[in-house]
């Protein structure tokens, strides 16, 4: 069967032989030609005027890739406040004149991911210091190295906080030249090579862990002159190419450069790692009068320098910025972060020079420590003739000021004044008082009065007054 | 014979045309370069919108779980899909991209005597100019933008590690800012241009 199939009848041979049938039209392979023909002059044609082709296909991929960004912008407007406003950013940097129909793209995002707001606690730094925050509110003196040097003296202030309500003590890290006073655990060269060594940081840390004394690590943020004459770029520069000094031989760093930042926040870190749960930015502000001057110095204002050297916005921004940087970066290190302004700020707001806010700053710290040392006060100030001679109203005027700045803000710093300890004797004789435990009773009654429960004691040669009621 | 002859010549036309159609004029090239600039900002866009959501996404998986399983390489929460989902635009990116590097080639191959005046070829070099800056920079950007996508992966994976700890997790964070603020830096360079070489073919549409 099979074999039939494949050898047809052999009749059929001579049918099917072409030779037998002689010359015939094709007319398959004439259409087949000529629609070719048809075809490629078609291509020719659509080419040349458009009709199809390059232009079409990138068309729909245009079209396609519109309508996934509408779809990306509408899915961003929709989520939250945060993600719209830097929408409305990205439409600004691309928005020039005829670019509305353009994909928005924006340059101004610097950093991809942030410090986020929780970690988990394998994140968390723990320097091994249990000390926990004081149940009635920090209340605390201050310790220059000098002062935690002299055994005398330390043992003396370890006695008066055994004996009181006193329980911390803020310790200078980093004093007023720029020294850091202890070795901090950090490897960051600069500051390795700052360290004094001259504070004994992991015995004392001890002795504040086995007393629970709360430790704030002071760090003299900005006023740098030690810095400041080992790296010129660091600071300001006079027209002469000197590093600027104020009348006391005091030099800067620079607010504006981001160098300094990270240098200031690694001190701050190391600080944390070595056991204290409360970094201080003192000083963390321009030096006094620089809007009278300032413009006059060389300096670069990096990210800020669209302000101009005149703006006194700008300085308020970048002592915010800094603090904010400071708090986000401190994070994991689970320490609080506070700022010391001078007490005028609060009166004022802002001031023109310094580039103290006391609401700006006041949104990036935990903590605000105005000093509001009576004597620091001019005549007339708050109505009264000399305010260093009425250490309680002086404190109560200036409570009520802060308090009424806080009560605007949506989540306020804790109230953390420092007070005066000390006599101001470089005051004109009859403008000042000789300062007791009767002084600094009004001020700490001045302060718990006004709804306020933590504070900090100054005396810059650490002797503090017994017989007072540190409530 | 006729016929035979016929067949040649029409086979010969047909291949003609094919030749001709396939060559597009300098006009067509600059527009399509120009389409494709615009194509390839749409894809730019779209890494940005995620790139906006992924702090929120990366802050809900970092407090998810203690084992940070979403952030393990086999994970599956939101900071991965960002991920996943940027890598997919920017593969979409880098496909435009080739096509524009076609086109720029192209571009390059046109001189003066393809124009008949010289006005012409003087606004055809500048878009060609405009073209070949671009290319130059997407280049860079897309070298950089990679490595922020990589150093991402691993960081999210070293994250999900038993042993990671607050060296990791800072030591991280900064390698990936650093590269992402490198990428930015490519992007900035290369906004202008692109925004200009994308606007061309506007310009070309409003005028029609």
């Amino acid at each position: 069967m099979k074999d039939n199939q494949s050898n047809p009848n052999p009749d059929n041979k001579k049918t099917l032989d072409p030779k037998n049938e002689g010359p015939k039209f094709n007319w398959k392979l004439v259409l087949s030609l000529l629609t070719a023909i048809v075809l490629g002059l078609a291509l020719i044609f659509g080419i040349r005027t458009d009709w199809y082709g390059l232009a079409n296909e990138n068309n729909q991929d245009q079209t396609a890739s519109n309508e996934s960004s509408s779809e990306q912008n509408a899915e961003s407007t929709s989520e939250s406040g945060e993600a719209s406003g830097e929408d409305a950013s990205v439409a600004a940097t691309s928005g020039e004149g005829d670019s509305a129909q353009l994909p928005n793209v924006s340059t101004d995002a610097t950093t991809l991911l942030n410090q986020p707001k929780n970690l988990p606690s394998k994140f968390q730094y723990d320097s091994g210091y249990d000390i926990a925050y004081p149940e009635d509110g920090v209340k605390g003196i201050y310790l220059s190295a000098a002062g935690a040097t002299d055994q005398a003296l330390f043992d003396e202030n370890m006695a008066l906080l055994d004996e009181t309500n006193l329980n911390s003590v803020v310790l200078d890290v980093k004093d007023d030249y720029g020294k850091i006073t202890m070795d901090l655990p950090s490897e960051d060269d600069t500051v390795n090579n700052n360290e004094t060594n001259s504070i004994d940081g992991e015995g004392i840390m001890q002795t504040f862990e086995d007393k629970q004394i709360y430790p704030i690590a002071r760090i003299t943020t900005f006023k740098d002159t030690n810095l400041a004459n080992a790296d010129s770029s660091r600071t300001f520069l006079t027209e002469s190419g000197e590093v600027w000094t104020n009348g006391g031989g005091d030099a800067f760093l620079n607010p504006y450069n981001k160098d300094n930042w990270a240098y200031l926040v690694e001190v701050a870190k190391s600080a944390a790692r070595a056991g204290y749960k409360d970094i201080q930015f003192d000083y963390v502000r321009f030096p006094e009068g620089f809007e009278t001057f300032g413009e006059t110095l060389t300096y670069d204002m990096g990210d800020y320098a669209e302000h101009g050297k005149s703006s006194t916005e700008a300085r308020q921004m970048v002592i915010a910025d800094f603090l904010a940087y400071a708090r986000e970066e401190l994070e994991p290190y689970g320490v609080d972060v506070s700022a010391d302004i001078f007490g005028y700020v609060t009166d004022v707001v802002a001031t023109p020079g310094i580039g103290q806010n006391y609401n700006m700053i006041a949104e990036n710290v935990d903590v605000i420590s105005s000093m509001i040392y009576p004597s620091h006060w001019g005549p007339g100030y708050f109505g009264l003739d000399y305010p260093d001679l009425y250490p309680y109203e002086v404190v109560q005027a200036y409570m009520e000021k802060e308090n009424a700045l806080n009560a605007e803000l949506e989540e306020s710093p804790v109230s953390r004044p420092w007070l005066q300890d000390f006599t101001a004797s470089y005051l004109a004789e009859g403008t000042y008082a000789e300062y007791g435990a009767a002084e600094v009773q009004e001020q700490i009654d001045a302060v718990i009065e006004s709804g306020a429960n933590e504070y900090l004691l100054w005396d810059a040669s650490n002797t503090y007054t017994r017989g007072v009621d540190y409530k | 014979m006729v016929l035979k002859k016929l067949s040649t010549l029409a086979i010969i036309g047909s291949s003609i045309g094919v030749l001709a159609s396939c060559s597009a004029t300098p006009d067509q090239v600059v527009t399509k370069s120009s389409e494709n600039a615009h194509a390839m900002m749409g894809q730019l866009e779209a890494i940005q919108t995620q790139e906006m959501a992924l702090q929120d996404a990366f802050e809900a998986d970092l407090i998810a779980d203690e084992s940070l399983a979403n952030l393990a390489e086999s994970g599956t929460g939101a900071t991965r899909e960002n991920l996943q989902t940027r890598q997919e635009d920017f593969d979409e990116l880098k496909s435009l991209f080739e096509d524009f590097q076609g086109q720029v080639e192209s571009l390059n191959e046109f001189d003066e005597t393809d124009f008949t005046a010289g006005e012409d070829f003087a606004n055809f070099d500048a878009s060609r100019q405009l073209a070949d800056s671009v290319n130059t920079q997407m280049s860079a950007y897309i070298e950089n933008y990679q490595a922020v996508l990589e150093k991402e992966e691993a960081y999210y994976t070293s994250l999900a590690a038993e042993d990671s700890d607050l060296t990791t997790f800072s030591d991280g964070l900064a390698e990936i800012n650093g590269n992402f603020k490198t990428s930015q830096a490519a992007l900035s360079e290369m906004l202008p241009d692109l925004t200009a070489l994308a606007k061309l073919s506007q310009t070309e549409n409003q005028a029609q």
